[in-house]
């Protein structure tokens, strides 16, 4: 990525999130939302301003491809962090044999390597490295948008179920409004252009939900809200 | 009988069958033009040269071998080190980087006298002449093996805060063995050649030569059918030591995961 401080690409920014939330952040292509959250995993430093976080906090991105090390198997892609981070062995075997779990991967997937998966299977083993230092946030970057609905409606299921099993921090960046609605506390709206206010979106949905609630009256009204919401600020790069 | 064994057989026979025909059609034009043997040997005067010299051949080839695999030996480990030192520093690669081409570029013949000028004729010449011949694939392909990588792999050994080395020794090295693959295959028959014409010009004394002694002797004296018999030699030197080395590469990608990941 290149920048140019003559034009920023993100510019009043004022987003607070509360420990334990999950925010899904969506706005039009090229609105930085990529780069919000690489701000926020410290990969890049504010031109001006700054990025709190609770003290020490750690946090763990999923990219919108699984970039897994084809050279590596399953558990040791899953390991890799932790042995950037010097975690001892032993630790660091049982927290693999943890994530291995979330992921519901068994000793036969754990020493596949990653061109013997399907794109789903990749995908999950990609949140299971970013789950393995146990991060208390968790960025994700259009992680499913390679998927198909089938899929990614399922993953979207496993997701919750790893968030509320873990109690992370969420902050989900996707183009998918129905997704961003079923998965988030609070939905975020980027304008399209710089300097322009954020929408908050809240969802008062009860959790745990499951797919049924995708079906249902209120969720459809809340899904076409932000979608408008969504087309006006897009619109307003347009005028 | 696997498929892929199936497959093999086939990919065999073409190639075989053409070779009989070119040699059977040799035969005959020898024999009908009556061409002497100095100017066009027929393919019996070039295997009778064969059994005649098949001592000599067997020593030479073996002799040219061994230069070219120490010198194969020393590009592999000097072109991979060469290309960490380049992956380190954008500073060091654009200026080494131009030098690296001139290995590439330059003619053997033209820096002959230098090179006997400085360690002699001999075997320490001829590897000399192989690991110049050899060494740039080595350099170029495993170069941009460690530098070629995806954005977001670079990010994401950034965010676990891995130093310099650990993104090298985890990360650059790994992603860089296929590319390494491809560069040693190359390098692989450069080397034979290189060996032989080192040997050519700066490596022979009358008890100890190999090919390129020998296709230089074979000659000068008009033993065209032994010249045929070395050159026959050299190139299944240099198909064996490219086999050898193509076979390994895909053994060892076999078990690396290999290519690029999607």
């Amino acid at each position: 990525m290149a920048f140019d401080a003559r034009h920023p690409v993100l510019e009043r920014v004022d987003l607070k999130i509360a420990d334990g939330e999950f925010v899904s952040l969506v706005g039009p292509s090229g609105c930085g939302k990529s780069t919000a959250l690489r701000l926020m995993a410290g990969l890049l430093e504010p031109t001006s301003g700054t990025v709190e976080r609770s003290e020490e906090s750690r946090v763990a991105l999923v990219f919108q491809e699984p970039n897994l090390l084809p050279w590596r198997t399953v558990e040791e892609n899953i390991r890799l962090p932790l042995e950037l981070l010097g975690v001892e062995a032993t630790e660091a075997r049982q927290r693999v044999g943890e994530s291995l779990e979330l992921i519901s991967f068994g000793p036969a997937d754990a020493v596949k390597r990653p061109r013997e998966l399907s794109g789903g299977m990749r995908m999950r083993v990609s949140l299971a490295r970013a789950l393995v230092t146990r991060p208390d946030v968790l960025l994700l970057d259009e992680p499913f948008a390679a998927l198909d609905d089938l899929l990614r409606e399922q993953l979207n299921e496993e997701l919750l179920e790893i968030h509320s099993a873990r109690g992370t921090t969420a902050i989900f960046v996707t183009h998918n409004v129905s997704e961003a609605v079923f998965l988030a506390d609070r939905v975020v709206v980027m304008p399209a252009t710089t300097g322009d206010e954020f929408v908050d979106v809240p969802v008062g949905f009860s959790r745990p939900r499951n797919a049924a609630l995708r079906a249902t009256a209120d969720f459809a009204q809340l899904a076409g809200d932000v979608s408008t919401t969504l087309r006006n600020s897009d619109r307003e790069e347009a005028r | 009988m696997s498929p892929s064994s199936w497959f093999r057989l086939a990919a065999w026979w073409p190639p075989l069958l053409l070779l009989l025909v070119v040699l059977t059609g040799w035969q005959t034009a020898v024999w009908w033009f009556d061409w002497p043997v100095f100017l066009v040997p027929a393919p019996t005067d070039v295997a009778t040269a064969v059994v005649e010299d098949g001592d000599r051949l067997l020593s030479a080839t073996a002799r040219t071998g061994v230069a070219a695999v120490a010198g194969f030996a020393a590009s592999l480990l000097g072109g991979v080190l060469i290309a960490v030192i380049f992956s380190q520093s954008r500073l060091v690669r654009a200026s080494c980087y131009p030098y690296a081409i001139f290995l590439q570029t330059v003619p053997i013949i033209a820096i002959a006298p230098l090179i006997i000028t400085w360690f002699g004729t001999g075997f320490a010449s001829v590897v000399l002449v192989t690991l110049i011949i050899s060494l740039f694939p080595i350099i170029a392909s495993t170069t941009s093996g460690l530098l070629n990588i995806d954005e977001d792999l670079l990010e994401l050994f950034r965010l676990y805060r891995a130093g310099r080395w650990q993104v090298l020794w985890k990360l650059r090295l790994p992603h860089a063995v296929p590319y390494l693959v491809t560069g040693a295959r190359t390098s692989s028959g450069m080397a034979v050649i290189g060996a032989i014409v080192g040997e050519f010009f700066v490596g022979h004394t009358t008890t100890h030569y190999g090919l390129g002694y020998l296709v230089l002797s074979t000659s000068q004296n008009l033993k065209t059918a032994h010249l045929f018999a070395a050159v026959i030699a050299s190139a299944l030197l240099g198909i064996a030591l490219f086999g050898i080395v193509t076979l390994t590469g895909s053994t060892l990608l076999a078990r690396w995961g290999s290519g690029v990941e999607k």
